[in-house]
């Protein structure tokens, strides 16, 4: 029964992490405008999702969007910042029978510079996604390899890691994340480092207990009384059965990395703008609560629909990977 | 228990001292000048050289990290760059706010958590177990400070029914004590809200497993044998063998309480020390940042300190097991 | 809060199950309520005051703060735009320069009392001076008091200041700085100052219209009346609070909804709301202040004027003003604002032209050699990183907008946002290709600090722009005597500059106060908004 629930979180935390996976990785294809392009911002600003507007190309090399379009005998009529006005054929490059043969919808709308959003959704997901794995896989290998040694090592270095990680799992993790990254610096790279160098602490509390636990296991003993080398035993016949457990753990600290990453950009030490990424496309969102609400809410749904996703996987995982958990 | 209790503060005591030394270090490695904030371009260099005397920036940085530890022992954490008062101060009147938002969050969380972990635990596998499963993962999910944004955005300014910010409302120090206190908890009831729920997740599932497992042990088959009414069995018998592993979660879950009271307390401009935290690193303030965040690890140790002490006066098992590690 | 008539049935339910949480709304204080007198005023400010010694720290608030608890000597009227400062007394009744110039007389009000009772005396302004030319308080504008050789107490109420030359701003010069008390500020030595400002808070005695009642860090600081204020009858508010909200969209609601009273520095993109609200008032004042961009002349990319002329050909200044101004800023041509007396009215802002720009970067070399879009000369592309601080969203908003427009041009210019302090520094070191920033400028005119080549290295000409026709005019301007002489100097000054275009001036924003219609007796002016603050008074609702 728990072995069947297991199985169902597993493929339900799977599909919604593919698919999280699958929309970030695809995002340069399936994007339905460039993040980053900034038509005519003075018009196409904070409009709400779904809008459509009409793309006018001007002889002059701008582009006008307009929220309607009129075909008149000499040219075209268009509607922008409220206000008619005409333009003659000349200015006008792709004047069609009914107006102008291009419009752009905004499925999710746009933000201030009339950006669309539901692209910036996308590459931002593919930044804050790649963040947090990168993070995560920082924060693995530290933690294996430190709490190898610790598990593996002479009992005074066990000793001194982990009162080490106790010390740093003191701080709270958001006080030590900002402090670092406000000090030290701010940008991409920067928030791998310092999520990945502040993640590692749980990991390697996890690893150096399997290690202890497989090293007084009989096949263990059996390797060491062959006379196998340490190196051998840690590599051969503990470290991949210790990493077992941290498969779970991972899926969860994946989220949970995705959060943190989301609040420090919010806070301005994550991420840089214009590099979009879900915590800081919230901060964009957050000066204009109160004219444009979809800035601010939507990122914030798909940080959540991810999270799940992964909580979900991690569960799963967990479930099957180890049935005495229910 | 008198030496249990030694040795488990004289531990703490030297986490404290590591969490001090970490956070000396983390700033001082730092690349930057923390006197670029003060001196003003126009200030003759001999002048900034005084400064930096004073200051003892000139100083290696092992006599520096002596002189702050010997402040700190004194409670002398500076003087903030931001406020230009003892950082010390400045901090100190910041926690109580913290603790309260802090503590009223803890209590939402227990209130939503116990009745609801309760509830799934009985019946395992029952489509209210499976709905408070995946609700207690999406409140997990759920970023607060987003949460936040949109509380604001819903009930403050949208229905106006709570204040958007601050603790008390303009002249609320000529109110009469008693309006003065639900003037307090109209302010603090959408960012407790906000902080308790957003961070319930891990505390639900927690009382859920311990029901269950409860349920199944020898004591709680025994008290139902000999006929106890059910509400007696589980909140009694069930919830009761949890309390002991209930406080050291808490305890566990307190570094994560802070990390959300600081973006709850930035979104509601809540004067915290999360909010503290947050402005003094935005200016630079190498004081007050330092001051902060080894508070903010101690309020962790101790906190970790009281759940385990509390745990062991109300299981003295846990004393036995300590010993052994 | 409770309408009666809810639109829908759904909604009546979610008000009903919000019944509970509003029963808490019995000790509701979301409004300010006026009360008898000239009521409670309420201000949003977003940074927090950091004390009333405004030798050690100075920001807005502080300022407008400060300048509410003590008096200046003079009071610098708000008439420079149509000719030099003009002065009204405050402390000083009456002041006089001798022959030379060399001195300069005040005769003080004999009726002016500290908080604490005791008289304001001439010991005070020169205890004031020695403070602020302290080398160990290290005031920020100690420069101001260069050409101050003494400060001389000629009877109580008569205090004469000796200078060691004659220059046109002398009177503006002396009345930098607030008259501090002596008595009560003077018993700590000057040398631990720095370290104890919180030390001014608990000895604070004032002679200006309010005092401090109470002072919460990020929380509020709350003004009393000072009883003891010579003008009788003022202050008319009963309090002035200043709460901290450092969200601008928090600041902007809660103006909104009544619960405060004042905002400054509302958003150009919320102008709008601000000003269709029945109960607010919009008040745009033209500020202080330009906007630009400073091309790094160190740099070989810049170095030629007409390389800079043309990247501000390429910019849409005006379309920038209206997606991001709304209209509440304009071009600005010089850095003599436009509303000043000095600024050349003849000098036509560069236009927008594209076309003009690559024709001038093409007759410099520039040519899209490679057809990737980006010009390019000897191989190396027109590319280059344009920096602004974080936290001006402003700012940063017209950075990302120029970027897009100059990328249209040819040109590929890199975002780069650094905090205020390392922008700063990297700026002074030349270090950085091109900076957007902006200038809050006195009103002294004096355009030495950002255009002589003696700023270059220790000063704010970041771009080591250096035009020997150009300092000899500066220094020209700073040696004539009456500053209306040195119309034609500024005129050949400006046009100098506009041809070589050491910066491409953006604009000059207006400065946005949102003020609540019960307000009376308030006049904002860009020099400070709260100004005349023991003039406000707010009208019963």
């Amino acid at each position: 029964m728990p072995f069947e629930r297991g199985h169902g979180l597993l493929r339900w935390g799977g599909a919604v992490t593919l698919l999280v996976l699958l929309a970030a990785a695809a995002a340069p294809w399936i994007s339905p405008h460039d993040p980053r392009q900034q038509l005519d911002p003075a018009s196409a600003r904070h409009r709400p999702p779904g809008t459509r507007l009409a793309v006018v190309r001007l002889a002059d090399g701008a582009t006008l969007l307009a929220d309607a379009v009129e075909r008149t005998p000499t040219g075209l009529r268009v509607q922008r910042l409220g206000s008619w006005r005409s333009l003659p054929a000349s200015q006008v490059l792709n004047l069609a029978p009914r107006g102008v043969d291009t419009w752009r919808t905004y499925p999710l709308g746009t933000d201030r510079y009339g950006r669309d959003v539901a692209s910036r959704l996308l590459w931002g997901g593919r930044v804050s996604l790649r963040v947090a794995l990168l993070a995560v896989a920082l924060a693995l290998t530290l933690g294996v390899l430190i709490g190898a040694v610790a598990g593996l090592g002479p009992a005074v270095v066990d000793a001194v890691l982990m009162r080490g990680v106790d010390a740093l799992m003191a701080f709270p993790r958001l006080f030590l994340v900002l402090a670092v990254a406000a000090l030290w610096r701010s940008g991409e790279l920067a928030a791998v480092v310092v999520l990945g160098g502040t993640g590692w602490m749980e990991v390697a509390r996890l690893t150096r207990g399997e290690v202890l636990r497989l090293r007084g296991l009989d096949f263990v003993q059996a390797a060491r009384a062959m006379g196998a080398p340490p190196w051998r035993i840690a590599f051969v016949h503990v470290l991949p059965l210790a990493v077992v457990p941290l498969f779970a753990h991972t899926a969860l600290r994946v989220g949970d990395t995705i959060l943190t990453e989301s609040a420090l950009s919010f806070l301005g030490f994550g991420v840089t703008p214009p590099t979009p990424s879900w915590g800081n496309l919230i901060a964009d969102g957050q000066d204009v609560l109160l004219d444009a609400w979809w800035v601010a809410a939507l990122p914030g749904v798909a940080i959540a629909v991810t999270v799940l996703g992964f909580a979900l996987l991690g569960d799963g995982l967990r479930a099957v990977l180890d049935p005495r958990s229910r | 228990m008198t030496g249990f209790l030694l040795r488990r503060v004289a531990a703490s005591a030297l986490l404290l001292l590591l969490v001090l030394t970490a956070t000396f270090l983390l700033l001082h490695l730092a690349p930057g000048d923390p006197l670029g904030l003060l001196a003003h371009p126009r200030v003759p260099p001999e002048q900034r050289e005084a400064l930096r005397q004073l200051w003892g920036l000139d100083q290696p940085l092992a006599a520096r990290y002596l002189r702050w530890l010997g402040g700190v022992v004194r409670g002398d954490w500076g003087t903030s760059f931001l406020f230009r008062r003892p950082a010390g101060a400045v901090l100190l009147a910041a926690l109580p706010n913290t603790l309260l938002l802090g503590g009223a969050a803890l209590l939402v969380q227990l209130v939503v958590a116990v009745p609801l972990g309760v509830a799934a635990g009985r019946r395992p596998g029952s489509p209210l177990d499976h709905g408070i499963r995946v609700g207690s993962l999406l409140l997990y999910s759920l970023p607060t400070f987003w949460v936040g944004l949109m509380a604001l955005l819903l009930f403050a300014y949208g229905l106006g029914l709570f204040p958007p910010s601050h603790l008390h409302g303009v002249g609320a120090e000529s109110l009469s004590p008693g309006l003065r206190v639900l003037d307090l908890l109209h302010h603090l009831a959408l960012p407790a809200l906000v902080l308790g729920l957003t961070s319930a997740g891990g505390l639900l599932r927690f009382v859920r497993s311990s029901v269950l497992e409860a349920m199944g042990q020898p004591h709680v088959l025994a008290a139902r044998a000999r006929g106890l009414s059910e509400r007696r069995v589980v909140w009694v018998h069930g919830l009761g063998s949890a309390l002991g592993p209930l406080l050291q979660l808490l305890g566990l879950s307190l570094p994560a309480l802070l990390g959300g009271a600081l973006v709850t307390e930035v979104v509601f401009s809540w004067p915290g020390l999360g909010r503290l935290a947050w402005s003094a690193m935005l200016a630079r303030d190498y004081p007050l940042i330092l001051a902060v965040t080894a508070w903010s690890a101690a309020l962790v140790l101790v906190g970790n300190l009281l759940a385990d002490l509390l745990q062991a006066a109300a299981d003295p098992r846990v004393r036995e097991a300590t010993h052994a590690v | 809060m409770a309408s009666s008539n809810p639109r829908s049935g759904a909604r009546a339910r979610f008000r009903l199950l919000l019944a509970a949480a509003a029963l808490l709304c019995l000790a509701c204080q979301a409004r300010p309520t006026a009360e008898a007198g000239g009521g409670i005023l309420v201000v949003a400010t977003g940074a927090d005051f950091t004390g009333p010694n405004e030798l050690l720290s100075a920001s807005r608030i502080d300022s407008e703060v400060r300048s509410n608890l003590f008096l200046r000597l003079l009071q610098e009227q708000p008439d420079y735009h149509h000719h030099p400062p003009t002065f009204a007394p405050e402390l000083a009744r009456d002041w006089a320069f001798s022959e030379d110039r060399l001195t300069l007389t005040f005769a003080l009000r004999d009726d002016v009392l500290w908080s604490d009772g005791v008289p304001v005396t001439a010991e005070d302004v020169r205890w004031t001076w020695q403070a602020q030319t302290a080398p160990e308080v290290g005031w920020s504008w100690a420069y101001a008091k260069e050409a101050i050789r003494d400060v001389e107490v000629v009877d109580p109420h008569t205090v004469r200041f000796h200078f060691s030359r004659a220059y046109p701003t002398q009177l503006l010069d002396v009345n930098e700085g607030f008259i501090l008390p002596r008595h009560a500020w003077g018993r700590l030595p000057l040398g631990e100052w720095r370290q104890r400002a919180d030390w001014f808070l608990d000895h604070l005695v004032v002679s200006g219209p309010f005092t401090i009642a109470r002072w919460q860090p990020q929380q509020e600081l709350v003004l009393a009346p000072n009883p003891r204020y010579f003008e009788s009858g003022l202050p008319r508010l009963e309090r002035a609070v200043f709460r901290v909200l450092p969200e601008e969209s928090a600041r902007l609601a809660q103006l909104l909804a009544g619960q405060i009273h004042v905002m400054e520095g509302i958003p150009p993109g919320q102008a709008a709301r601000v000003a269709a609200h029945p109960e607010l008032d919009l008040q745009a004042l033209w500020s202080r202040q330009y906007s630009y961009i400073v091309w790094n002349a160190c740099r070989p990319l810049f170095a030629e004027p007409e390389v800079r002329r043309a990247l501000t050909l390429a910019i849409d200044r005006q379309g920038l003003i209206e997606a991001l101004y709304e209209g509440y800023a304009r071009i600005a041509t010089s850095p003599i604002l436009s509303s000043v007396w000095a600024h050349d009215d003849s000098l036509q802002p560069w236009p927008y032209d594209p076309q003009e720009a690559r024709r001038l970067l093409a007759a410099q070399g520039w040519r899209d050699g490679d057809g990737d879009g980006i010009l390019d000369r000897d191989g190396q592309p027109f590319r280059f990183e344009l920096s602004t601080n974080t936290g001006n969203q402003l700012r940063r908003d017209a950075l990302v907008l120029i970027q897009e427009q100059l990328r249209r041009a040819g040109i590929d210019a890199a975002p780069r946002f650094l905090d205020g302090q390392a922008l700063t520094a990297a700026n002074t070191a030349h270090d950085f290709d091109a900076t957007l920033s902006g200038w809050a400028i006195d009103t002294s005119l004096d355009v030495r600090y950002a255009f002589h080549s003696s700023e270059i290295d220790d000063g704010y000409n970041f771009g080591c722009y250096a035009n020997p026709e150009v300092d000899a005019l500066i220094e020209r301007i700073a040696g004539t005597q009456e500053p209306r002489d040195a119309e034609p100097l500024f005129h050949r000054l400006q046009h100098l500059l506009h041809r070589e275009q050491p910066y491409t001036f953006l604009w000059e924003p207006q400065w946005l106060v949102g003020l609540d219609r019960r307000i009376e007796g308030a006049s904002p002016n860009a020099l400070l908004t709260f100004f005349d603050l023991e003039r406000w008074h707010l009208r019963p609702r």
